[in-house]
């Protein structure tokens, strides 16, 4: 098994425990702390899926930015007594996870990728069976800037308006309580 | 690099966890957490299918950088809004946020 | 000859004009009438020139063919034969226009009557506040009529058809502020639209068996024989019915009288001389359609010969002069279609032009009379329409008075004038078809016609001035049967309370005591107002229509000079020699009626209130006009408003709270139970989400 391999398993099973912290935990805090660690795993994982600017960007925005917004989030709506976080009715909502779960897998599974990939190379006039490389911050806005120079403003338009949004509605407000 | 099936099974596990988190939480800002796990998994997703099914176009990467830009306004705009529920109401259940019923 | 559609669309501009522009300035009562007037003349223009091509067409080919060349072939053009006017489906259809010698013959009538009517309508219409809008809705009315009588495809012509009669309603309501007259609009025009529905059904029957509204080939088709004979029975007496709702025939008569209400030239323009006669022009023009079935020729004989006669006797007792005239017309429409009817057709059809010009004659002096009684009886609560209260206006109103008796002697049939020629043509007809029952209705309609003209004349024009002391007498006197005289008026109105009198010499001494304060009181001072003749706008169109009122008939001369049943004939043209034996009958039948009136009216020798004594039943019959109004209002009360009321029921019980309410309530209450749904609860929602999710992926899996 070669290290890439090793790594991959090794940083998903990290993720996943992580990830099944954030929705157990009995803590706030621990919750969006344990968010912010398994969303910097993730972008280790993109590292092994052959993509460094999104691994790059993955670890600013969820490490840098989400996390402060979590915790000063938390910070401003502190309860007065320690409140219960989940529901009584969570073995029903476990329940349903582990369904959706274990049809997405059969799914995962059952399902031909190397036709599939076949069909996209064709569709998209490459040659098939085409080895992935290591796509790089160059590779990535050449095609933002290019095919999906559109879309491209278009969601920085949508950033823009969620930003003005949440000041807006963020605001201190007048109106009594 | 390990077969395509494993990353998807990762992601899937990843979803389903945040799905669980929406469902079973009762804090608004939890809520919002385990949505944005669910978009990760999402992201995920994609990376693995511009990494294996699409190298040439790579149109999966593209769409990460969409979610993870979506995830961060949705975030932004959700718990501003939570912000204003909670001087509203002094708190962030979503239990006692019923005003929307019948 | 190609020309002939400018006709209508001048005076259309002319309306749309009025309408558009001239409303907006302020000079809008003078530039509309303008703008009418000079559409109208330009129709009649029109007409000339049509008229000329028209002579010209025949003489020339009668001079190279002949003068027993076929009329129709070289008479009978077709304006936008092939041009579509709009297609559906796989069905053309066309605005044809046809000018043969009937539609020419009506233009003429048309354009030359309104163009008068309009010139004296400045007169009689002086003052009004809409002035404009009656002119400009007599230019849409020329219009219509002059297109119906173009109209050489049935739909066009139906539209025209609508049209006549929306302006009919417009004029008969045009003082709707009145109660009385909205109500008489209304009932024209509902009355009119059973028979027009009988049109259209008749007509929707000729196009499903054709394909086609074109006249010609529809009359082709019939001819061919293409079309079963039941069918060709049926829609000729359900086209028939559209005539009989316009023409005011029996039983759908009954919205003419009312529609007096309306101003007095349209009266004597619509009521009269061309609206109303469209009944008997769709008969001659469809008349290929009905001559092919003998039971659709004897209805409509039927039809004629009772409203002919029916409508004469109504006319013998009425009071009001514009309904003797009102059933005047309807007699001598019923005249004519019986005429059609018998098969009579070049009469029927000559009686139609003739008539118009003397019966026009005949509302426009009744106009002129009235127009001058109305500030004489103001204020007295007495109709200036009622003849009773009029009298002795002879030397007062001479040219109204001389073309009044020009034209009743006219309608009457007196040798040499116009009537005489047509309603003989018409005797003549009858008897050499054999159809002796219209032959001998038409002799006492001809005698009955002559005696109540003369009524009215003698009441209206001769004997005491009988409006001095109209408003002696209260209202609701009782029903008077001979008009009230000087010697006893007071007599009768001394006994009831005395309302409003005017100062009169008429009250005798005896009464001269108690009377005179009352009068003194109650007079309304600086009211001297008398009758006069009308202004020159007014009594020019009158001197001018009794030309042909008096002459017209002399273009019909059988055996003589008679181009008129060359030009308008159905088959064949037979001359016929005129038979000294119906024309002295005739002469002598309408001399007597004459006779009987003068020694009833005018020098009384006969009392009519005797007459109405010995047999009250019959008066009082004949006065309330058999009582059809209230037979119809029994009928609405009892059968119409019965069913719109089950109507009503159903409607509401089955359809609006079984159909409609039934749902609504289930959806509501499905709503009122299913609300709870919404909790509120967003992680219940999220599930709910999922269960979706788990059910759509379990499908794909399941059924790939």
């Amino acid at each position: 098994m070669e290290l890439g391999a090793i790594l991959f398993y090794v940083v998903a099973s990290a993720t996943v425990v992580s990830a099944l912290g954030v929705v157990v935990t009995r803590s706030v805090v621990y919750s969006a702390l344990l968010l912010v660690l398994s969303l910097m795993l993730t972008g280790l994982v993109y590292l092994l899926l052959l993509a460094d600017f999104l691994a790059l960007v993955q670890i600013l925005i969820y490490g840098g930015t989400v996390s402060v917004l979590l915790l000063f989030a938390l910070m401003l709506t502190r309860p007065e007594q320690k409140p219960v976080l989940t529901h009584k009715g969570w073995p029903l909502a476990a329940l349903g996870a582990v369904v959706v779960l274990v049809l997405l897998i059969y799914q995962a599974v059952s399902t031909d990728w190397a036709r599939t990939a076949t069909a996209v190379s064709a569709a998209a006039g490459a040659r098939a069976g085409a080895v992935a490389s290591r796509i790089g911050p160059g590779e990535l806005g050449a095609a933002l800037f290019t095919t999906w120079a559109v879309p491209f403003e278009i969601a920085s338009l949508v950033l823009l308006v969620a930003l003005m949004g949440a000041l807006v509605i963020a605001r201190a407000s007048e109106e009594p309580r | 690099m390990v077969p395509l099936e494993h990353v998807l099974v990762f992601s899937a596990i990843l979803f389903s966890i945040g799905l669980y988190g929406v469902m079973a939480r009762r804090s608004a800002v939890l809520i919002l957490i385990a949505i944005e796990l669910m978009l990760n998994a999402v992201a995920v997703n994609l990376v693995a299918f511009a990494a294996y099914v699409d190298p040439q176009q790579f149109s999966g990467m593209v769409f990460a950088v969409f979610v993870i830009t979506i995830a961060a306004a949705e975030l932004g705009l959700g718990l501003a809004i939570v912000l204003r529920v909670y001087r509203m109401r002094t708190s962030v259940n979503v239990d006692d946020l019923d005003m929307m019923r019948w | 000859m190609e020309y002939a559609w400018l006709a209508p669309v001048l005076c259309a501009g002319a309306f749309f004009f009025n309408v558009i522009i001239s409303r907006q300035t302020p000079w809008k009562h003078r530039l509309s009438a303008l703008v009418s007037i000079a559409a109208i003349l330009g129709a009649f223009g029109v007409f000339l020139v049509v008229f000329s091509d028209a002579l010209a067409n025949l003489l020339g080919t009668a001079a190279a063919h002949g003068a027993a060349a076929a009329v129709d072939d070289r008479s009978r053009h077709l304006l936008f034969d092939d041009e579509p006017w709009f297609q559906v489906g796989r069905y053309a259809f066309q605005a044809t226009l046809v000018v043969d010698w009937l539609s020419v013959m009506m233009l003429g009538v048309v354009s030359f009557l309104s163009a008068l009517i309009q010139v004296y309508s400045i007169g009689y219409m002086r003052g009004d506040n809409r002035f404009w809008w009656f002119f400009s809705v007599m230019s849409l009315f020329s219009a219509a009529m002059l297109g119906l009588v173009l109209a050489g495809n049935f739909l066009l012509l139906y539209v025209f058809w609508e049209l006549v009669g929306l302006c009919s309603f417009l004029l008969i309501g045009f003082w709707y502020q009145e109660r009385d007259n909205a109500e008489a609009a209304k009932k024209a025009f509902v009355t009119t639209r059973i028979g027009d529905v009988g049109l259209f059904i008749g007509l929707a029957l000729l196009f499903l068996q054709t394909g086609t509204f074109q006249m010609n080939e529809i009359f082709d088709a019939i001819a061919a024989g293409r079309i079963e004979p039941w069918v060709v029975t049926t829609a000729g007496i359900l086209v028939f019915l559209g005539a009989v709702g316009k023409s005011g025939q029996f039983p759908l008569h009954v919205w003419l009288p009312d529609a007096m209400a309306g101003p007095t030239p349209v009266s004597a323009l619509i009521h009269s001389a061309t609206m109303v006669a469209a009944g008997v022009y769709l008969v001659g023009r469809a008349f290929p359609l009905f001559a092919a079935s003998d039971v659709a020729m004897g209805f409509i004989a039927t039809i004629g010969t009772i409203t002919a006669i029916f409508a004469a006797t109504i006319a013998l007792t009425q009071r009001d002069i514009k309904k003797i005239l009102a059933y005047s017309t309807i007699s001598q429409l019923g005249y004519m279609i019986m005429a059609l009817g018998v098969g009579a057709y070049t009469a029927g059809l000559f009686h139609m032009f003739t008539h118009a010009f003397f019966k026009a004659l005949l509302f426009l002096c009744a106009g002129s009379v009235i127009h001058s009684m109305e500030p004489v009886l103001h204020g007295t609560g007495k109709s200036p329409n009622d003849v009773f209260w009029m009298g002795g206006l002879r030397r007062r109103m001479p040219v109204t008075f001389w073309t009044f008796v020009i034209a009743s002697v006219s309608l009457a049939g007196i040798f040499p004038l116009s009537g005489f020629w047509s309603k003989d043509a018409i005797l003549a007809g009858a008897l050499a078809e054999g159809a002796w029952v219209p032959f001998i209705v038409g002799v006492v309609t001809a005698f009955l016609t002559a005696f109540y003209m003369f009524r009215a004349i003698y009441l209206t024009f001769f004997g005491e001035e009988r409006w001095r002391f109209a408003a002696a007498v209260p209202p609701h006197a009782g029903l008077l049967v001979v008009a009230p005289t000087a010697a006893s008026v007071p007599a009768a109105a001394g006994a009831m309370d005395v309302q409003t009198r005017r100062p009169g010499e008429d009250v005798p001494a005896h009464l001269e005591p108690e009377v005179r304060p009352a009068l003194e009181e109650h007079a309304v001072p600086g009211h001297h107002a008398e009758p006069h003749e009308s202004p020159w706008v007014m009594a020019l169109p009158l001197v001018i229509i009794a030309i042909p009122a008096a002459i017209a008939g002399w273009i019909g001369i059988p055996g003589l000079f008679d181009p008129f049943a060359e030009a308008i004939r159905f088959g064949p043209a037979h001359e016929e020699a005129l038979s000294p034996v119906v024309a002295s009958v005739s002469v002598l039948v309408a001399l007597a009626g004459i006779g009987l009136a003068t020694v009833m009216y005018w020098r009384p020798i006969i009392r009519p209130d005797a007459i109405a004594d010995s047999v009250p039943g019959a008066y009082r019959t004949l006065y309330n006009k058999y009582y059809f109004d209230e037979a119809y209002q029994w009928l609405i009360n009892r059968v119409v408003l019965a069913l719109a009321a089950l109507a009503a029921t159903i409607d509401r019980k089955v359809i609006n709270n079984g159909i409609v309410d039934t749902p609504a309530g289930l959806t509501g209450a499905a709503g009122e139970r299913l609300r709870y749904l919404e909790t509120g609860r967003v992680y219940q929602y999220a599930f709910a989400f999922i269960v979706g999710i788990v059910l759509i992926g379990l499908i794909i899996v399941l059924f790939p």
